[in-house]
Order: C-alpha cells, then sequence, then structure tokens
C-alpha cells in the first residue's frame, strides 16, 4: 500500500513513501509507478534539451551567417569589380559555412542557360571542364525566392543529377542572383558530406544565408554597374577635359610662337633693352650716348654692275653680301641701325654703352672685307661681276632712340653718324678708313696707315687713316682680316 | 626542470601552419629547441608539408608524435573543422619522453593494444604513464567501418596483466567529422590506421580527470538483445521504441535526430543505488537508427546483453568543469609538484557547432588552467580511468591530463 505521510509538524517535509507493510506487489508496483515517472521526467528533460539544442543550432547558423555577411560588407566596397566581389563571396561561404565547393553560374544566352564563371574548392580537372559546361535550368528557379535545396532524401531532377554529376557536389544549395528583373547567375555552394554528423548536409538555414548573400552580390553587382556607369561618365567628361586643355595648350603653344615670331621681329628692328622698353613703357625714350663707333658700308660701282642684272639677281647678290655683314655684326656685338639702298649702317657701343666698341667695330669692318674677298673669288672663279665694298667708321657722340609710333625704327643721329659717312665716302674699295677719334681707340690692335687731312664734304679737312690689318697677334688668319680669342679678350676687357 | 610550450594556426597553408604552430610554441617556452613535439592538425592539412613546416623550426632531432583531429586547443585558441593546427614542445633535463607505436590496427585492435602495453612495460618509462592515441577510421575494406577502442582497451588491459594500468588516457581520433582518412605522425613517419602512445619518465606524473558533462536521467533498463555494436532490444521491446517512449511520442525528435544525441549510460560503479558519481559512468553514444529492426546503433559493441543502462541528459552547464580542475591541481601541488604541461581530450560532439551550445567547454577547461601550457583535440572518443582503476573509453566526455614534476 502507498501512503501519503502526514506531517508531525511545520518543519517536517511532506513524503511519498513506501509503506513499511507493504507487500511485495505492491512493492512492484511501486518501482514501476516511479520507473515510470523518472523516465517520464527525464525524457522530458531530454527532449527540452533536444529542442534547445535544435534552437540553439539554428541560431549559430545564422548568427554565421550574419558573421559572413558582415565580413563580406566590410571587405567589400561599391568600387570593387563584381568578379573580386564574386570571388571573396564564395572564400567566404567555403571558410564560414563550411562548403566543400562553391560555384558561381552566370546567365548566358536569352534562356534560362548558365555556365560556370566562377568556383572555389574544385580540383583543376573539373575547372578545366568548366569552360564545356552549360547547365540548362528552366523553370527549376522560376524567381528570386526560389531555391533548390538537395539532400539525401531528395528528389533527384536530371538537372540536379546534372549538377551533382559535373559539379562533383552531391548536396548543395542553388538560388538565383537576380539584378533588378533579370536572373544574372544561380548561386550554388554544397557539401560532399554532412557538417555534423547525421544531421542533413545542407539546411533550411543554410538557404536562408545564401539567399542573404545572393542578395548581396546583387546589390554590390548593381553598385558596381552604378559604379562603372558613373566612372565611365567620369572619364568621358576627363577625356573632354583633356581635350579642353590639349587644345588650350596648343593654342598657348601657336601664341607662344606668335609670340617669339614677334620679339624675334622686334628684335630683329630694335635692340633688346629699347624693345623691352618699349613693350613695358610704350614708348622707347632717345638717349645720348658719349662715345659710340658707327660703320658705314657702301658697294664701289653697285650702280654700274646692277645695271647689267635683274632686279632679283641685285636683290639675291645684295642679300648675301648683307648677310654676311650680319653675321659678323653679330658676332663683335654691335648693333645693326640699316640699311639704305646698298648701304649698311651699323654702330658700336649702343644700346649698352661699352669701352670695346671702337676695335670691335674697326675688327668688324675688316672681317666684311674678308668675307667680301670670298664673295669676291667666288664671282671671279665664276666670272661673273662683282663689286668691293668701301668701309668707313668714327668714333663720337650720338643719341639713338625710336622716334614715332607708327613703323618705328631705332635709329642714331648727330654729327659723329655724319662723319662716319664721310669716312666711307672718302674710302676705297676693299679698304677701311677712319677718322682720328677711331683710331685713338684702335691703335694697339691693328696696324693703320696715315692718309693725311683729306677733304670731306660739309667738314673740310679731316685726318683719314686706312686700317691694313690687325696686328699679328690678335689675328686668325694670316691676312690678319679675322680677329683671334686673344683680340677678343683683351679688347673685350677694355672699359669705358 | 622542465619547459613546455603550445602554439596553435589556423593558415591554410600547411607548411606554414606547422612553421607557425612551432614558432609560437617555443616562444611560449622561452626556447630555441627542444627534445620533443606533439603535433595536431585537422584533415584539411597535408601531413608531410605541416610536419616540414615544425621541422624547419624545430630541427631534425626532437622526437614527434602527432595525429589527425577534428580540431584544436591551446591556450588561447580553439578550432574545429577548418584549418587548425597546434604544437606543443618540451624540453626537459629529468623527463624523459619514450614514443610507442602499433600500426594496422584494423581487426587487430586486441593484438595491438596487448603488444602495446608490453612495448610500454618493456620500456624505460615502464609504468609511468601513458597518452595514447588510435585511429577510430577503418577503411580497410573500402568502406567506412569504425576501429575499436574498447577491443584495444581489453588487449591494453591483458597486455598490462597482473601489474594493471598506469596512469592513462587515450583519445580515438578522427580528422574531421565526415569520417575520411586519418594519420598518425611517429617522428617523421606518417601512418594510418595506427595508435601511438607517449610515456613520460624521469619523475614526470600524469594526473587525469573525466568531464562527462552528462547526468542520468531515467530509470535503469536492461539490455536484453544486442548485435555487435546494436542494441536490438531493451526490457524485451526494441530498443528505439523504448527511447521514443521515455523522450515521449510529441517530442519533435524523429529516428534521423538520434544519431550523436541520443546517449546511454552505464553504472560502473559499486553502488547502482548510491548518489550519482561522474566517475563510476561510462557513456556511450548513439550514432543511428537501424530503422528495419528498430535498434539503437552504438559506437562501440560493448552494450551487451545483461547491459544496465540509463538515458543520459547532457549539461549545458558548464560551470563543474572549472570545480573539478581546480580539485585536480590542488591535488598535484598538494603532492608537492608542479604541473608543466596539460592535455585535453575533449569529444568533437561536444564542440558547440555539433551539440548545439553555445558556449564550449574548452573554454572552461582554459579559463581553469590559466598559464599551464596546453593543447588539446577534439575526438571520436575519449578514453580515461574509472574511479575504480579500470580504463574505459566514453563518449561525450572530456579528459584532461597534466603532467607534473617534483618542485625544485
Amino acid at each position: 500500500m502507498i501512503a501519503l505521510s502526514t506531517p508531525s509538524d511545520a518543519t517536517t517535509p511532506p513524503a511519498v513513501a513506501v509503506a513499511p507493510d507493504a507487500n511485495p506487489a505492491e512493492l512492484h508496483r511501486a518501482v514501476a509507478y516511479y520507473q515510470q515517472r523518472v523516465d517520464e521526467l527525464g525524457g522530458a528533460n531530454v527532449k527540452a534539451d533536444s529542442i534547445i539544442s535544435s534552437i540553439k543550432s539554428d541560431l549559430r547558423v545564422k548568427n554565421e551567417g550574419f558573421d559572413l555577411l558582415a565580413e563580406l560588407q566590410e571587405s567589400i566596397d561599391a568600387q570593387m569589380p563584381v568578379e573580386e566581389v564574386i570571388d571573396r563571396t564564395l572564400e567566404a561561404i567555403n571558410l564560414r559555412l563550411r562548403m566543400d565547393r562553391s560555384v558561381f553560374l552566370a546567365h548566358v544566352g536569352t534562356g534560362t542557360s548558365f555556365v560556370p564563371r566562377f568556383g572555389l574548392g574544385f580540383d583543376s580537372v573539373t575547372v578545366n571542364r568548366f569552360s564545356g559546361l552549360v547547365f540548362e535550368f528552366g523553370e527549376a528557379l522560376p524567381n528570386k525566392d526560389s531555391y533548390l535545396l538537395v539532400n539525401k532524401g531528395t528528389e533527384v531532377t536530371p538537372l540536379i543529377a546534372d549538377l551533382q554529376t559535373r559539379l562533383g557536389v552531391p548536396f548543395f544549395i542553388a538560388l538565383p542572383v537576380v539584378i533588378g528583373r533579370e536572373q544574372a547567375g544561380v548561386l550554388l555552394a554544397g557539401r560532399y558530406k554532412e557538417v555534423k554528423p547525421f544531421a542533413p548536409p545542407v539546411s533550411q538555414s543554410g538557404v536562408s544565408i545564401m539567399r542573404a548573400i545572393a542578395g548581396f552580390i546583387s546589390v554590390s553587382w548593381a553598385n558596381a554597374n552604378q559604379f562603372a556607369i558613373l566612372e565611365r561618365m567620369v572619364q568621358e567628361r576627363t577625356a573632354e577635359l583633356q581635350a579642353e586643355k590639349q587644345r588650350v595648350e596648343r593654342a598657348n603653344v601657336d601664341l607662344e610662337v606668335e609670340r617669339h615670331k614677334s620679339e624675334s621681329l622686334l628684335l630683329n628692328i630694335l635692340p633688346e633693352e629699347t624693345a623691352t622698353e618699349l613693350k613695358e613703357t610704350g614708348a622707347a625714350t632717345p638717349r645720348y650716348y658719349e662715345q659710340a663707333s658707327v660703320l658705314f658700308t657702301d658697294f664701289k660701282g653697285f650702280t654700274q654692275i646692277s645695271a647689267t642684272m635683274t632686279a632679283q639677281e641685285v636683290i639675291d647678290e645684295l642679300g648675301q653680301c648683307f648677310n654676311a655683314f650680319d653675321d659678323v655684326v653679330e658676332r663683335y656685338g654691335l648693333e645693326k641701325i640699316k640699311t639704305i639702298g646698298d648701304s649698311y649702317m651699323c654702330a658700336g657701343g649702343l644700346p649698352v654703352p661699352n669701352g670695346h666698341h671702337a676695335p670691335f667695330a674697326v675688327a668688324a669692318a675688316l672681317e666684311m672685307q674678308a668675307r667680301m674677298l670670298a664673295w669676291q673669288a667666288g664671282k671671279k672663279a665664276a666670272n661673273q661681276p662683282f663689286w668691293e665694298v668701301r668701309i668707313g667708321l668714327h668714333t663720337g657722340p650720338v643719341i639713338a632712340g625710336v622716334i614715332g609710333t607708327k613703323k618705328f625704327a631705332y635709329d642714331i643721329w648727330g654729327d659723329t653718324v655724319n662723319t662716319a659717312s664721310r669716312m666711307e665716302s672718302n674710302s676705297e674699295g676693299g679698304r677701311v678708313n677712319i677718322s682720328a677719334a677711331t683710331l685713338a681707340r684702335v691703335a694697339p690692335y691693328f696696324e693703320c696707315v696715315a692718309r693725311g687731312a683729306i677733304v670731306a664734304k660739309g667738314k673740310g679737312e679731316v685726318e683719314m687713316f686706312f686700317v691694313e690689318r690687325l696686328r699679328p697677334e690678335f689675328a686668325a688668319d694670316a691676312d690678319g682680316l679675322v680677329a683671334n680669342e686673344v683680340f677678343f679678350a683683351r679688347a673685350g676687357s677694355i672699359r669705358q | 626542470m622542465t619547459s613546455a610550450g603550445t602554439g596553435f594556426s589556423h593558415r591554410p597553408d600547411s607548411y606554414q601552419a606547422g612553421h607557425d604552430a612551432a614558432t609560437r610554441a617555443l616562444a611560449a617556452a622561452g626556447l630555441s629547441t627542444c627534445d620533443l613535439a606533439l603535433l595536431l592538425a585537422t584533415s584539411r592539412h597535408d601531413l608531410h608539408q605541416f610536419v616540414a613546416g615544425v621541422r624547419a623550426v624545430l630541427g631534425a632531432a626532437p622526437r614527434l608524435l602527432g595525429t589527425y583531429a577534428v580540431g584544436v586547443i591551446t591556450n588561447a585558441a580553439m578550432g574545429y573543422d577548418g584549418y587548425q593546427g597546434g604544437v606543443a614542445v618540451l624540453a626537459s633535463s629529468t623527463v624523459r619522453a619514450e614514443l610507442f607505436v602499433q600500426p594496422d590496427l584494423a581487426g587487430r585492435e586486441f593484438a595491438c593494444g596487448q603488444a602495446l602495453a608490453a612495448a610500454l612495460a618493456g620500456s624505460e618509462a615502464g609504468d609511468a604513464n601513458l597518452l595514447f592515441f588510435y585511429d577510430i577510421i577503418n577503411r580497410a575494406s573500402g568502406r567506412l567501418q569504425m576501429n575499436q577502442g574498447t577491443a584495444l582497451v581489453a588487449g591494453m588491459t591483458a597486455g598490462f596483466g597482473p601489474t594493471g594500468w598506469p596512469t592513462a588516457s587515450g583519445a580515438g581520433i578522427m580528422g574531421d567529422m565526415q569520417f575520411r582518412l586519418a594519420h598518425q605522425w611517429f617522428d617523421d613517419e606518417v601512418l594510418a590506421g595506427a595508435v601511438v602512445g607517449l610515456a613520460l619518465g624521469g619523475g614526470a606524473r600524469l594526473h587525469t580527470t573525466t568531464l562527462h558533462g552528462c547526468q542520468p536521467s531515467s530509470a535503469y533498463h536492461t539490455v536484453t538483445k544486442a548485435e555487435g555494436s546494436v542494441i536490438l532490444e531493451i526490457d524485451h521491446r526494441p530498443a528505439a521504441e523504448v527511447v521514443a517512449g521515455i523522450i515521449g511520442p510529441d517530442s519533435g525528435m524523429g529516428f534521423e535526430d538520434y544519431g550523436w544525441f541520443i546517449t546511454l549510460g552505464v553504472n560502473r560503479g559499486g553502488d547502482q543505488w548510491g548518489d550519482y558519481q561522474a566517475e563510476n559512468y561510462t557513456n556511450r553514444m548513439c550514432v543511428g537508427v537501424d530503422r528495419k529492426r528498430q535498434g539503437l546503433v552504438m559506437v562501440e559493441p560493448d552494450l551487451v546483453e545483461g547491459s544496465r543502462v540509463q538515458l543520459m541528459r547532457r549539461s549545458f552547464d558548464f560551470t563543474y568543469i572549472h570545480a573539478e580542475i581546480q580539485r585536480l591541481l590542488a591535488d598535484i601541488a598538494a603532492q608537492g609538484r608542479r604541473p608543466f604541461l596539460a592535455f585535453y581530450i575533449d569529444c568533437a560532439g561536444r564542440a558547440g557547432a555539433y551539440s548545439g551550445n553555445d558556449e564550449e567547454d574548452a573554454h572552461e577547461v582554459q579559463k581553469a588552467l590559466g598559464t599551464i601550457p596546453l593543447l588539446g583535440l577534439y575526438a571520436g572518443s575519449e578514453i580515461g580511468q574509472l574511479s575504480t582503476g579500470a580504463i574505459a573509453q566514453f563518449n561525450w566526455t572530456g579528459v584532461l591530463n597534466i603532467w607534473s614534476e617534483p618542485l625544485a
């Protein structure tokens, strides 16, 4: 008999007991009773554990999915090419979800055909076969919510069998990657066996995670497309700006070329300092130079000889001579002033004053004669007519500058100019005639012959000297017509 | 004086994983080289590459013993079913390591156990202690079979003879939960289907404790019909039907859910009616249901007719682990000894991913051991000592081993 004991006082707990005098049959019943209750209670506990375990497993899988998505979110940015996004996603799937193989099948054509484009966990033999694999999904994945969950008990359709065989994944989840309304691909991940022993190899929880991942790829893909569009626009705009920049640069170059031409032209007309002053101030103030050497040339017999030539031949021949004079003038740092007909005028000691203008101008005169001798030799050899040049120089004060606002030209004025002209007119062909003022400054460098006082038009008697040649120590040639480095060094060091 | 350290790596490249784990182990021990290294790696690793990485750090001299594992545990890291690798290094002026190997375990579990025990008894380490790993995977016939730990233990018991077992523990190992072929290292030799063992002589002592994590949750029931590892009847009724009756018809669990969840315990202590004592129990895990015969397929074939079993409830509360380890450490200290290395054998089924538990029991072990160098593995079965001193194979259990040496 089973009896409920009555507590003797408030501190004694109630207890269920088997009466000491219970017979064996009763005792057996009591044991069976307790055994039944223990089993029920214990079973209920185990059942509760099972449910808790199942829920926790599910939560764990979902947590892993969230971790995976968070990882992808952190590691993938909008500028990443979609190929890299998929690569990283497949890697995360295999590592985090413990899948053995994962693959992205790209949509091809207009139907429901898909081809493997990216894969992870495949052996090289299978990867090499990727290019020849085409899977026809038909209506297997009709919309973005559809999926294939293939486990041991799943009914095997021809498509599933095809995927299992050719991708070598017996158990898998496959679902669409949709961009807008277009099914861009299929994400498939699977296992050879179950991760948790005796559990399904792939689960419904896995589908939820894979769906989130597919959504992530969709968004990343869309972002990548947007970014590509944006990038293309930026590239186009950049190209436009680049073209515009090149056009402006070319225009600037053209402008610079034109400016340079203008500048050169200006410098041909004006001394650099005067040109600069003119550009900066809009005017060039005439300036007084206490000492300058002025050189005039004139061709003896020009009028008679030119009468036998055409105008073009005259211009050509004159051009050759004046070009040679221009070279000489530049070599000796003189300033070309102008040409008047067959007369050439230049000066030393301006526009920047210097101390060597007289010897340099006389040396230039001798080298002009040397150039003319060479030109004449050519003419003689060709049995053609030629002319000689008379050269005269004088040294003294001048005023130099630009007068007027149109067709302006740098010019020099003063009695020194007139005297120099007289020196030229009183010279002879092939000779260099200088005044006493010039001689006083050049005597150490040249061998000169006094001609005595000669009447010059408007000047009366004027002492004149022929310059025979450079002294030998200053000559680069035997005739003493071309100055050497010693001359330039010595005469060039003369101070004002 | 003995120095030890452990290192962990989860690098996918096997050479780098071995290199990293060995480098970290040496650094943790404050050593530049060592006498012995224990190696662990999951089946995702190439064993040859892994050991090459280890050798690159340790050199050719140290002896090596290791095995595949489902996962690896160290003081600061743990993981499973990935690219985990672990190394423990040990150098000592007093402690000597003896390594043992018995190949060709498949179908010869008893003989291998007997030979291993004889080899240990005849070695310099003698009856010091033993940690051994046996390959649980048997694919010799081409299909999956399990090497039987109970037969191995029985063979070892026979091998030790009247002198009995030294302090010992072991693990049935596999490299993953897919039951792929597993491997073991013995120095530079890579084996499969072998049992390997380690004994530390020279004053080292092994202390072990069993951390079951299960409690009886039913009355006693009796196995009345069994065939190999399949329990066909309990209390003269179909076994699966009995379990279903205990759990209840509305449990939501089908037979397919029984695998790796249903656990039966056997009280091997003296008093069947006394208070629950964890160290009296051996647990056996059900790995599936023979639907046709309504039988429970168990990991081991030792639940024979007459075995009294109870349905066991798994604990999700791991606080008992800390208390038990503190008790063990206090015991070691009371013996005037210093722990220098710990090795934890944890049931792979207890890992969070497989049990559904939020927590990892290995974390509790890590916390309780503090700075004592720890290496551990996730195993298919665990072998430890009952309160009676007998050695038994467990399931759903953790077996903690701590080696100690006398305080200087």
